[in-house]
Parts: structure tokens; C-alpha cells; sequence
């Protein structure tokens, strides 16, 4: 569905460098702090920038020449943009009815009915959750194939965090073709939505694993420095050191649980492994 | 364009509150003054209205996810000169039959075919504000893009009095005869000036909206 190769994109202090892909059917998440190039990323799938060097394709089409059809087949929500604020409900309706074929009128008016978002007031007058689940919900209006979504969740409490993302599992159930490249800093919305995860730091991918694995086979070990001299390093990703101890990701966990039985081996999250992999030394 | 347009009009439709009390305020100071007025203020304000939508597109980076639905560069463009164009004329009709209304109301006696002609005059100029507004909003944004017209305003005076200057030399010291191109040019038929400003009127317009095209096509969100 995307594919991205050597996609360059250069601002002052800031350069992006990546590959990466998103399988037709599948949902990818992708993770990193704020300003390590998600949305730079986000936005030249989108076909919002251009690329310096690289290339990027998304449904077989360089975003550039996306025609009015092929972004019908699209469907974008960006985080800190999205339909005049002076506008209602009632008026998004009209306007999306003009410009997608598929624009589902009555499922829409129940999405919303269902997240209790009113069709007569102003959207300025929405509180962020609502703002966030009319931007998801008019992504997901028209049909489209791809859904692309640049941190959908973000600024939101849990429960509209999970409101949002049980409408993108609810998404992906109706139509397996479907596909969902998602951003976010927010590491457990991913967890538990996402197929596979691309990490990116300082405009590089820095990992690209499946949830499965990383949930299954990454772990955190624990150990004293006298472990830690002793111990098999040949599995450890990154690690940390602390006062008296290290904390190491390793993507062997039951290696370290076979060989070393004393040892503390704790299940991985992706929020361990940023924290080790951005704030620890990487192997 | 059909999403476009319909955008647009939702987006004056949340102002109709301040269209209705510019009519009313047009209505009532034409009446009370040359009822000429009504047909260059009225119009005006719809232009100025119908512009405020690409402030509002830009409001909170609107037009990052405004490129993301189906439409191009060159077509949210386009789409600004085509609502712009419709407004005006529309505010243009409505105004001109209030005038006429206003008139026989007033009871003044008046040429129907001097009047319109009179205020056929004014449709240029409402277009050339379009004309210098739309790639300006585009290019520099709404604040920005005021100023730059403010600018453009300050030489294109500042050439006018150069310019004025220079003829003026000329006909003092060149033997140029102002008067008598001056005479000529009155002495024009009113059609051919008239055709002659609108045919200028649409050239200028082509030319602001491959300026708009060109703009959009470059832009970045």
C-alpha cells in the first residue's frame, strides 16, 4: 500500500532519512518523540511536501500525482489541522457528501451520534476529544482503502483515547484489505492496535519489528554489576547503566531465561524500549 | 470544485449575520445618499467577505488537511476565482435592483440604459480587486498579504506621480499635447472604452490565475 525508499527530506537542523513500508491489510504504527520526523513522514505520504531525494509510492502513485480519485481512496486525519472551526457538523456533511462519491451519510451521522458529538454546534466550541473523533471519523466517512493518521490521540484522556482506537479496530474488522499507517508518541495506543512498529529517532528508523515480537520475544533485563561482567552481552540491543546496576533490551528473552535462571527477565513494552533505545546506549 | 464551492458557501453562510447588516447599512446610506453608492459599497463587501474564506482555510493550518481530500493545488485556486466571481456578480445584481428599486421609490427620474451603464463601470474594478487580492492571500497569507497590498498601493502612487511628473516635463519641454490625447480619448464611443476596460479586466484576471496556480503548486504544508 506505501512504500517509502532513501525518502530525503532536509529543513535547517532537521533531516529525514528513511525506507519503510506499510502491506496492504495490515496496520502500522509509527513511534517516536516529538520532532523525530513522524509527521515529516505523515505528510509526504500525504503528498503535502515534496521529497529532496527518494522515493515514495503509495497505491502504486507518487503523492505528487495523486488525481482527485486516488485520494478519494485516502483517508487523512493530521493532528493539529483539520476543518474550519467555524463550521458544524451539518456543514461537514454537506461538504464531504461534494467531494467523496462514497461518503456514507447515515453511518456517519450514527458514528457520530454514538460519540455523542453534535451535529448543530460550532466545532470550536468542541472540547480536543471530540475535535479528535470527528477528525478519525471523518477519515474513515468515504471507504477509503488507507487510512493515514498523524497522532490521532494526542492531548486526549484515556477514555477518548480508547474511544478512538476502538473506531480504527472497528475500521480494520469491516474490510481486511484495509490498510492504517498511524503515528504516535503515545507507545500502548500502538500496542494494541498495530500489526508491526517503526521507531524513529533524529529522522532515521532506528527499529522495525511486529508488536508480536516485540511483546514476545524482547525483554528487559535486570542485573548487578557482577551479572552484568559475567553475563552473555551477544543479545543485548541497548542498555542502561544506573548506580549499581544495568538494565538492558534484549530481543532474546528466553535466552537469557534459559541460561541464567537468577537472573530478572521482565516482559518488554515499546515504552522500555524507547526509553532504553533513546535515552540508553545502543549496542 | 463541487466540495470546493460547497465549503466556501457554508463558510459565508456562518457570516450571513454580517453580510445582512453590511446590506442593511448599504441599503440605508444609499438611500439617503447617491444611490450609486449602494452598487460600488455592496458588491465590495461581498468581495472582501468571499476572500475572508482563505483566511479561514489558513486559520489553525486548515489547508494542510484541506490538501489532503480530493482536490489539487491548481483547483483550490481556480475554485477561489470561480466563488469570488460568482459573489460579485450576485452582490453586483442584487445591489443594481435595489437601486433601481430605490429610484422609483424616491421617484427621481432617471435613463435606465445611462445607469446600468454607469454601473457596468464598477465590475472591473470590483474584479481587479480580486485580481490583486487572491495571489497576494496565497503567496503571503491574509495579515501579510494586506500589507503587501498596502505596499503595491504606496508605488503604484508613487508611480503615478513619477509618472504624471514625467508627462509634465514632456509637455513642457517635448511639445507632447496631453489635451489633445486626453480629447481623443473622450471622444471615444462609450462601448469601445467600456469594451476596451473589460477586455484589459480579463487579461488581468488570466493572468492573476496562472500567478495563483503557480503559487499553489509550489506551496508546502
Amino acid at each position: 500500500m506505501i512504500k517509502i525508499k532513501d525518502l530525503q527530506k532536509r529543513y535547517k537542523g532537521f533531516e529525514l532519512n528513511i525506507s519503510m513500508e506499510v502491506p496492504e491489510g495490515t496496520v502500522t504504527g509509527l513511534i517516536g518523540r516529538n520532532g523525530a520526523g513522524k509527521s515529516t513522514t505523515i505528510k509526504s505520504v500525504l503528498g503535502l511536501i515534496r521529497p529532496d531525494d527518494g522515493e515514495i509510492r503509495v497505491m502504486d502513485k507518487v503523492p505528487q500525482e495523486f488525481t482527485a480519485q486516488d485520494r478519494e481512496a485516502i483517508g487523512a486525519a493530521l493532528s493539529d489541522s483539520g476543518f474550519s472551526m467555524v463550521l458544524t457538523i451539518k456543514d461537514v456533511i454537506g461538504i464531504l457528501k461534494g467531494f467523496y462519491k462514497e461518503f456514507n451519510e447515515e453511518e456517519f451521522c450514527r458514528r457520530c451520534k454514538e460519540q455523542e458529538l453534535p451535529l448543530d454546534k460550532q466545532i470550536k466550541e468542541f472540547s480536543s476529544g471530540m475535535k479528535a473523533k470527528l477528525r478519525v471519523l471523518t477519515a474513515m466517512s468515504h471507504n477509503a482503502k488507507l487510512l493515514v493518521l498523524d497522532e490521532p490521540t494526542a492531548g486526549l484522556d484515556v477514555l477518548a483515547r480508547n474511544d478512538v482506537l476502538d473506531l480504527l479496530r472497528g475500521y480494520m474488522e469491516e474490510d481486511s484489505s484495509r490498510s492504517i499507517l498511524i503515528s504516535s508518541h503515545i507507545s500502548s495506543d500502538l500496542e494494541g492496535l498495530c500489526d508491526d512498529i517503526y521507531m524513529i529517532n533524529k529522522g532515521r528508523i532506528i527499529l522495525h519489528e511486529d508488536t508480536d515480537t516485540i511483546l514476545g520475544q524482547y525483554g528487559i533485563l535486570k542485573v548487578s554489576e557482577d551479572e552484568y561482567a559475567a553475563m552473555d552481552k551477544q543479545y543485548v540491543i541497548a542498555e542502561k547503566k544506573d548506580k549499581f546496576s544495568h538494565t538492558c533490551l534484549t530481543k532474546e528473552k528466553q535466552f537469557y531465561l534459559d541460561n541464567y535462571p537468577n537472573m530478572v527477565v521482565e516482559n518488554s513494552s515499546i515504552d522500555d524500549m524507547i526509553v532504553l533505545m533513546l535515552g540508553g546506549k545502543e549496542k | 470544485m463541487k466540495g470546493l464551492l460547497i465549503k466556501d458557501i457554508r463558510l459565508l453562510g456562518q457570516q450571513k449575520k454580517l453580510l445582512f447588516l453590511y446590506a442593511v447599512m448599504a441599503i440605508v446610506l444609499g438611500y439617503s445618499m447617491d444611490s450609486t453608492f449602494l452598487v460600488s459599497y455592496f458588491p465590495m463587501i461581498g468581495v472582501f467577505l468571499v476572500l475572508s474564506t482563505i483566511s479561514l482555510d489558513n486559520f489553525d493550518n486548515g489547508m494542510a488537511f484541506l490538501m489532503t481530500l480530493p482536490i489539487s493545488g491548481k483547483l483550490y485556486a481556480v475554485e477561489k476565482y470561480v466563488i469570488s466571481l460568482l459573489v460579485t456578480a450576485g452582490t453586483w445584481i442584487i445591489a443594481v435592483a435595489l437601486q433601481f428599486v430605490m429610484l422609483m421609490i424616491k421617484k427621481e427620474e432617471f435613463v435606465a440604459a445611462e445607469m446600468l451603464g454607469q454601473d457596468l463601470l464598477f465590475l472591473p474594478v470590483l474584479v481587479f480587486i480580486i485580481v490583486l487580492m487572491i495571489p497576494m492571500d496565497l503567496k503571503f497569507g491574509t495579515e501579510k498579504g494586506r500589507m503587501v497590498l498596502f505596499a503595491v498601493f504606496g508605488i503604484a502612487m508613487i508611480l503615478l506621480l513619477g509618472g504624471k511628473a514625467i508627462v509634465e516635463f514632456l509637455s513642457k519641454n517635448a511639445g507632447l499635447d496631453v489635451q489633445g490625447l486626453l480629447g481623443s480619448i473622450k471622444a471615444m464611443p462609450g462601448g469601445a472604452v467600456m469594451a476596451a476596460l473589460y477586455g484589459v479586466t480579463i487579461v488581468l484576471l488570466a493572468v492573476s490565475i496562472g500567478i495563483s496556480i503557480g503559487i499553489m503548486r509550489k506551496k508546502e504544508y
